[in-house]
């Protein structure tokens, strides 16, 4: 370095960053938990923790939570943490201090949980997580294992209909960072498609890894369909909508005279112009309606009668998903009709929206 | 003479007095510590003259100051007889005074004729210097004759500064300032890191400056130096410049005394 | 004493040299780069023949083409002095949801007015950057990291995923190939002209006399100010490039999504031989080093390796250029 920068400086951009994002966070905390105050009042108060805006049903959970807890005569503190281990932790601390009588949220900063189960353990507030099992918390989530079977099984169906599953490259969309989803959502759509066309040859599997994101998954796919340039019916399974769309792009943008067709998981884009007409369906699992599952839960705790402890993927209170075709997809109301329509009957997503239930 | 120097200039009409640079005045503190409490130099042209003083004397203030890296808090500089206001190098660039800096101010990883017209750029010839393209074959050739026309060995003129020894450096960043140097070129010990074969080429380039019609004023702490080259000699202590004199009609043991202090000079400035 | 004069004056070295790139490696570089592409081609050809056609090209050629703009953008910045740009994955982001939101109105802008917009709000950012840089006078590498960690947040606030309508007339640009991809041939039009405009103009000079010593370039009357602001701003041009074909080429996107390039950016300036202390580096290295990065990681996967296999050895790549270049500095400087 040729101009010296003075350390105080440093010191003091460094101090302010930290300042304002302290007051940002203590705003946003202040905002949303505008309907808390101290609710040791005979009240019954959920706390309702937001991962954070990673997707738009991250909020939609917690205004289905909120809409179902006023239905209720029941307060609720929302409180974000912006994926944050730290924040999370805090708000912790916070919902233990306002005497919370329970907690429902989206626990993704999962290396804070094990000891934020213990301190809601010792002050005997109750929890229920979505989607990701920590012992001693009731589980609500989406069935992953039936997600994957049973997309699998109808793009099966969909190919013995189109290529008389005569299949040479099944493209498996993973995202190993999920863990056991990925095994169950991934893997078990695969298998599913197996059950269907039992003939596609092992070999023709072959998967490719993402962080999620398309800028990761499209490159990676692209690189697997190179290296496969003989296939000439090509069918893409994946653990969501973005990772089996980008092999879709991936296809579209070598080019060629192979066909290629898709299956997506959880209802990402389908339905939406980014989704391309070669993806053939996907499942939605209406995760803004969460809440409804978790609120039969919190009825029976505040009736003084909690269930027994289902803490795990297997034992917990299983979501179905909704598997629909592109052009059922379609018709399926947008998020935010679905977010007021859960909130305003209190009735499961699935019920309210699935068109094939 | 290369072609395209445009030194012979440099011996225009000064002002009446005759004085090239007159500064007066000066003063500059960095908070409270005063560095300068009043410095004046009257240069006149074609003239070498040596700045002298013990270190912390403000020696190398003055010459940020005359340089344009500091601007000055209090005090008049006039170049030909035209008040100047030298707050940036570029100022001063622009007034005619061409500074080689201690740490000569070369880019290590540019070539010799990238580094001497560095901020002056030829430009191409036709549209493409109008759209700023630059014609390293020109700058290439006037550094070619200019550096034969002043004896300077480098080793390649494509060769990264880096790649060149102490005096080599010196020897460029003087070329630069003549090259550059209309009216004034100020050297900052010149010499310091310099063997006797290098030292002596440069004392050499510093009487060809003079005779060139430039005003040169030389920081150095090397006294039989000055009196090799010097016309005249300005003495600094404790922030001032005490006296100035012929530097024939100085001794050595004179020029220290007025130094360390032990000589009080029996006029602040001299006015020939 | 006039003797000696007058022989260093015959010893004056104005001799024409041999036309040789004396005193930098960029000649070295590139031979090392060129063999190492040319070793990777002919190795997985010989146990792939599949591995040498145009598709493979095209696959290549889509991987670098993004990268490939936003390491002209840093390669700039690190020359300049200014060592790196972390804010790479906002000064993306930025534009390219800026394009797809325009994209998907219901009533669009003409596209070229909407590409327009985007380039202009990668020079934004980069002044945004610029303007930190001098006023605050800390140093760039983490004024980009906060800035990035900002401009991030920021769009998270935004939006959740961007999608681009795949009828747009940027999309099907963007995901079109002439021989190669339509956005490679973009990405080969930022370098060449971005090469000899950081080489040959006066700007250009004066940029990359700022990288080589502030000190110098200030006394030479260059503006230190004026040249970060240039720096930043022209690699702001080369992100909002990069953005809008981002866009056009990736169906959907996330706020995070860029983050990944970031490090193939560096990665290619580093093996392109830019020097991390500024004052030199080749533009047009960039290519090769560009596409010996896309071509390792395609290659891969024709040996069937999985990603986490991927990252180690270009992780070996950059450990090896990266003593190739310390062995060559330190053999120069003597």
């Amino acid at each position: 370095m040729h101009i010296k920068y003075s350390f105080r400086r440093v010191a003091v951009i460094v101090a302010a960053a930290a300042l304002s994002l302290g007051a940002l966070s203590a705003c946003s905390s202040g905002d949303s938990g505008g309907a808390g105050g101290s609710s040791d009042d005979g009240d019954f108060t959920v706390g309702v923790l937001v991962a954070g805006h990673d997707a738009p049903w991250e909020e939609q959970q917690a205004d289905v939570a909120t809409a179902l807890a006023e239905k209720r005569g029941w307060t609720t503190i929302v409180l974000t943490y912006d994926n944050d281990p730290s924040t999370f932790t805090r708000n912790v601390s916070t919902l233990i201090s306002k005497k919370v009588d329970a907690v429902v949220g989206f626990m993704v900063a999962t290396g804070a949980n094990a000891a934020a189960q213990q301190r809601f353990e010792a002050a005997g507030i109750p929890v229920i997580t979505y989607d990701i099992a920590q012992d001693g918390w009731y589980f609500v989530g989406v069935d992953n294992a039936a997600s994957g079977k049973l997309n699998g099984e109808a793009f099966g169906n969909a190919l013995k209909e189109k290529w008389d599953c005569d299949v040479d490259l099944v493209l498996e969309g993973h995202q190993s960072a999920a863990g056991a989803v990925d095994e169950q959502r991934t893997g078990g759509e695969a298998e599913g498609l197996l059950s269907v066309c039992p003939d596609i040859p092992e070999s023709a599997f072959q998967s490719f890894d993402s962080d999620g994101t398309a800028a990761a998954a499209q490159p990676a796919a692209r690189n697997l369909l190179t290296a496969n340039p003989n296939a000439k019916h090509i069918a893409v399974v994946g653990i969501n909508d973005i990772n089996v769309q980008a092999a879709l792009d991936a296809q579209n943008q070598l080019g060629g005279d192979a066909e290629i067709l898709g299956w997506g998981q959880d209802g990402g884009l389908i339905g939406t112009d980014a989704a391309s007409p070669n993806m053939l369906g996907s499942a939605f699992y209406f995760l803004e309606g969460y809440p409804h599952y978790s609120f039969q839960i919190l009825d029976k705790i505040a009736a003084g009668n909690p269930p027994e402890m289902a803490d795990t993927a297997a034992n917990g209170l299983l979501i179905p998903p909704c598997v629909v075709t592109a052009a059922e997809a379609a018709d399926v109301p947008s998020g935010d009709e679905r977010t007021k329509e859960i909130g305003e009957k209190d009735e499961a997503g699935h019920d309210l929206f699935c068109p094939t239930k | 003479m290369p072609h395209g120097l445009d030194t012979t200039s440099a011996a225009s009409p000064a002002t009446a007095n005759g004085y090239v640079l007159e500064a007066a005045g000066i003063r500059k503190a960095f908070g409270a510590n005063v560095a300068i409490s009043n410095a004046s130099m009257n240069l006149r042209e074609a003239e070498v003259m040596g700045l002298v003083g013990d270190n912390g004397a403000g020696k190398s203030t003055f010459l940020k100051i005359l340089s344009g890296s500091q601007p000055a808090d209090e005090g008049t500089i006039t170049i030909e007889g035209k008040r100047v206001e030298l707050r940036t190098p570029a100022d001063a660039l622009a007034a005619g005074i061409e500074t080689v800096y201690q740490d000569l101010a070369l880019v290590d990883t540019m070539d010799a004729a990238q580094n001497v017209f560095l901020g002056r750029e030829r430009s191409a010839a036709g549209l493409a210097g109008l759209f700023g393209f630059v014609s390293d074959r020109k700058m290439r050739a006037e550094v070619g004759e200019l550096v034969k026309d002043l004896g300077v060995n480098i080793p390649s003129l494509r060769a990264t500064v880096r790649s060149m020894s102490g005096g080599q450096r010196q020897s460029l960043a003087i070329a630069r300032a003549v090259l550059w140097g209309r009216r004034i070129v100020i050297l900052d010990e010149p010499t310091a890191a310099l063997g006797v074969r290098e030292t002596a080429h440069v004392l050499d380039l510093i009487r060809r400056l003079r005779d060139r019609g430039i005003s040169v004023i030389v920081v150095s702490h090397n006294m039989q130096q000055l009196r090799e080259v010097a016309d005249r000699v300005t003495v600094m202590r404790l922030g001032r410049t005490v006296t100035t004199r012929d530097i024939a009609s100085t001794s050595v043991e004179d020029l220290i005394g007025l130094i360390t202090g032990a000589v009080i000079p029996d006029e602040t400035i001299s006015t020939p | 004493m006039t003797t000696a004069l007058t022989d260093q004056k015959t010893r004056a070295v104005t001799a024409p040299r041999p036309r040789t790139l004396k005193g930098d490696h960029y000649g070295i570089t590139a031979a090392a780069l060129l063999g190492a592409l040319v070793i990777v081609i002919v190795v997985t050809t010989v146990l792939h023949p599949d591995f040498f056609s145009g598709r493979t090209l095209i696959a290549i050629g889509f991987t670098m083409a993004i990268t490939g703009i936003l390491s002209v953008g840093q390669a700039i910045i690190t020359i300049s002095g200014a060592v790196l740009d972390l804010s790479i994955p906002a000064g993306l982001m930025l534009p390219a949801w800026a394009v797809a939101t325009m994209l998907g109105a219901s009533n669009p802008l003409p596209t070229a007015l909407i590409v327009l917009i985007g380039v202009a709000l990668g020079v934004v950012w980069g002044g945004i950057n610029a303007l930190i840089v001098t006023t605050l006078k800390i140093n760039p590498i983490i004024v980009t990291l906060g800035t990035n960690f900002i401009g991030i947040a920021i769009l998270s606030m935004q939006f959740t995923t961007a999608t681009v309508p795949g009828r747009s007339e940027l999309s099907m640009f963007g995901n079109g190939s002439l021989l190669l991809p339509n956005i490679w041939w973009v990405m080969l039009v930022v370098v060449l002209v971005a090469a000899p405009l950081l080489r040959y103009t006066r700007s250009g000079r004066h940029l990359t006399a700022t990288g080589g010593s502030v000190p110098a370039a200030r006394s030479r009357g260059i503006s230190i100010r004026g040249m970060r602001y240039l720096a930043f701003c022209t690699a702001g041009i080369c992100y909002g490039i990069a953005g809008v074909l981002f866009a056009g080429s990736t169906s959907n996107f996330n706020p995070m999504g860029s983050a990944s390039l970031l490090l193939s950016v560096i990665a290619a300036v580093i093996l392109a031989g830019v020097r991390m202390d500024g004052g030199r580096g080749s533009i047009l290295l960039l290519l090769p080093a560009c596409a010996l990065l896309a071509t390792v990681q395609t290659a891969l996967v024709f040996f069937g390796l999985d990603a986490a296999m991927q990252s180690v050895f270009q992780g070996a790549i950059l450990i090896i250029a990266l003593a190739g270049d310390g062995y060559l500095r330190k053999r120069s400087t003597r």
